[in-house]
């Protein structure tokens, strides 16, 4: 009888117990997304690299993008750029060009986007560089544009 | 003359004689003391009749012998010779006999030897056929291997576009102070603006 009662006490815990999971989990799997309407931006942080004696990186910079043999990284600009569907989002680069960015897709929360940067001599149009499949606030870099003695590199990051 | 008068020698001929034993000159030596000699006449008579006695004798004899000699040990020695003889005819056209536990073992043998030729050949078979589908079990080389720290699973894929020219590469490296791997477009711009 002792056994009994304590048997059904213990499922009646746990029944209790699995069920506040699969309530949290339905109220957490059904919440609605803070930002599921509010369209996706790019962080791009455009750093200067430059090869240098003493290594020394920009503390603005955070996680440092590989250096590819420019020891000093420093920290040029910081931008937003808003990732509207199929409309191409641009910004101005130091060394007088455009790096632009098309979202063409998501899939699976997963952005698709297609960089581009403007030719080096000023002319009209973009060379397509790479098309691009990040995921949510994982950073890639695009970078080698020369720069006064070294190049840009743009660390950018796709947030939802 | 009686027959003791005869001699030894004569006696001995004149009976051998009378058993049909000579021939040629002795049998015509004989046959003149018969013609001559009274004693070696008479002497053979008495073994004629001797003889005959004696036939009749072994003739009478020879019956009861022969019922009397019957054995049953040599019937069944007879009978014994008759089946040999009969089974050697035989034996080449009886199977020979072979132990039950010996072709049980041997068939034991044969089947383990047939399994173990089958197992041999489906391990070569699944060795070979594993060394041929190794390759496409490769994974794509990367352009840049990433870095032993870096983390798998990137989060970020690239295609590079074609028309971007040879200048452009993708390297997958590891970050500085990030245990995961960084994504690097790289535009290889070296002598220009």
């Amino acid at each position: 009888m002792r056994h009994a009662f304590l048997s059904s006490h213990a499922v009646g815990r746990r029944g209790a117990l699995l069920g506040a999971l699969a309530l949290g989990a339905a109220v957490i799997g059904h919440a609605p997304e803070a930002s599921a309407d509010a369209p996706p931006k790019a962080e791009v942080m455009v750093i200067h690299a430059t090869k240098c004696d003493k290594k020394s990186v920009d503390p603005q910079i955070g996680d440092t993008p590989p250096a590819l043999g420019y020891d000093c990284l420093k920290l040029v600009d910081k931008k937003t750029l808003p990732l509207t569907l199929n409309q191409a989002s641009t910004t101005a680069l130091p060394n007088g060009r455009t790096f632009q960015l098309l979202h063409t897709a998501k899939v699976a929360s997963r952005f698709k986007v297609t960089a581009s940067i403007s030719p080096a001599d000023g002319s009209a149009g973009f060379t397509k560089l790479a098309d691009i499949t990040a995921d949510p606030n994982k950073p890639f870099n695009v970078g080698g544009f020369s720069y006064q003695g070294g190049v840009l590199v743009l660390t950018v990051r796709i947030v939802p | 003359m009686s027959a003791s008068s005869l001699s030894s020698e004569r006696m001995l001929k004149l009976m051998a004689y009378a058993d049909g034993e000579l021939e040629g000159a002795e049998q015509s030596e004989v046959e003149g003391w018969l013609a001559t000699d009274a004693d070696a006449a008479r002497f053979a008579n008495d073994l004629a009749g001797l003889g005959d006695l004696v036939k009749l004798g072994h003739e009478a004899s020879s019956a009861a012998s022969a019922v009397a000699s019957f054995d049953v040990a040599d019937a069944v020695m007879a009978a014994v010779k008759e089946e040999e003889s009969k089974t050697a005819k035989e034996t080449p056209k009886v199977a020979p006999v072979v132990s039950l536990a010996e072709r049980r073992q041997k068939n034991l043998k044969v089947g383990g030897m047939v399994a173990a030729a089958l197992a041999l050949a489906a391990s070569v078979f699944v060795m070979t056929r594993q060394k041929e589908e190794a390759p496409m079990a490769r994974a794509p080389v990367p352009a840049v291997q990433p870095s032993p720290n870096a983390s798998a699973e990137p989060g970020v894929d690239v295609d590079l576009v074609e028309t971007a020219g040879d200048s452009v590469r993708v390297f997958y490296l590891s970050s500085e102070n990030s245990p995961t791997t960084s994504v690097v477009v790289w535009v290889d711009e070296s002598g220009g603006k």
